[in-house]
């Protein structure tokens, strides 16, 4: 049951952030209404982590499967695509590597200069989201 | 998104490719509906946005070793930036950092790509 209501206040999120992305008239998909909600109700306690936290691990476990209807969705487009298949094969390719690569590095460089001289706490955020040991979703399925 | 730009520039890509190229490094749903709001062709961006998650999930340990990314916050958010979803799904099989901060960084790239984008359009000829 508590797995049910997790799920019914996800989608409570989303269904907000849908209503809002066709009242409001800026360029904004509802995704990311959803997104920036479901952000300022965890920080103001309306929800509480825990009220959301084993679901939204199981979303997150299984993010790959969401990409399967996409996926079947390029061979529709196909006709379209391969006329221009191979400047945006090397794009692709090219772009995703500058951005990893510069993302990667620049990130690295912020984080090691910003630790220099103290103990750095600040993966304590990330300790509260992530469930403990023996608490995984493996246990519950 | 500002490569793309560069990239439309060097090239002279067509508006409408370009558009559509824009936001290939969010996730799917912003993303499309980015490309569609903007003037691209929406199902198209969703091929290139799985093309850019496969290329990253491909690339990313090689790339890290050549440069010699090494620090697990960094990697996440590379991943997650570069190649939203399938990168966070490498991400989480490297470890629990790399894994959090790349579904962070999607999160924030996504918006930052929403907020954007329009303005990218404006330097587009």
């Amino acid at each position: 049951m508590k797995y049910v209501f997790q799920f019914l206040r996800i989608i409570g999120v989303c269904f907000i952030g849908e209503v809002l992305a066709e009242a409001l008239p800026l360029p904004i998909p509802s995704s990311v209404y959803g997104l920036v909600l479901m952000l300022i109700m965890l920080r103001t306690g309306l929800y509480r982590l825990e009220q959301v936290r084993e679901t939204g691990m199981f979303f997150v476990s299984i993010l790959t499967i969401f990409f399967i209807p996409a996926a079947v969705g390029v061979m529709e487009q196909w006709d379209a695509l391969v006329a221009i298949i191979f400047p945006c094969v090397i794009a692709t390719l090219l772009i995703t590597a500058l951005v990893m690569g510069v993302t990667g590095r620049f990130t690295q460089w912020i984080h090691r200069f910003g630790d220099k001289g103290k103990n750095s706490r600040r993966f304590d955020t990330y300790r509260d989201i992530v469930p403990e040991e023996g608490d995984t979703l493996t246990e519950h399925e | 998104m500002a490569s793309v730009v560069l990239l439309a520039w060097a090239v002279k890509l067509d508006r409408v490719y370009a558009i559509t190229l824009l936001p290939k490094s969010v996730t799917t749903a912003i993303g499309m509906e980015i490309a569609g709001s903007l003037g691209g062709i929406k199902s198209l961006a969703a091929a290139l946005i799985i093309m850019t998650g496969m290329t990253g999930h491909l690339i990313a340990g090689w790339l890290f070793r050549v440069l010699g990314i090494t620090d697990p916050l960094a990697k996440g958010v590379a991943l997650g930036t570069a190649s939203h979803v399938l990168g966070t799904a490498k991400a989480l099989e490297m470890g629990e950092v790399e894994g959090a901060m790349s579904s962070l960084a999607i999160a924030i790239a996504g918006v930052m790509t929403a907020l954007l984008a329009p303005l990218a359009v404006g330097l587009l000829h």
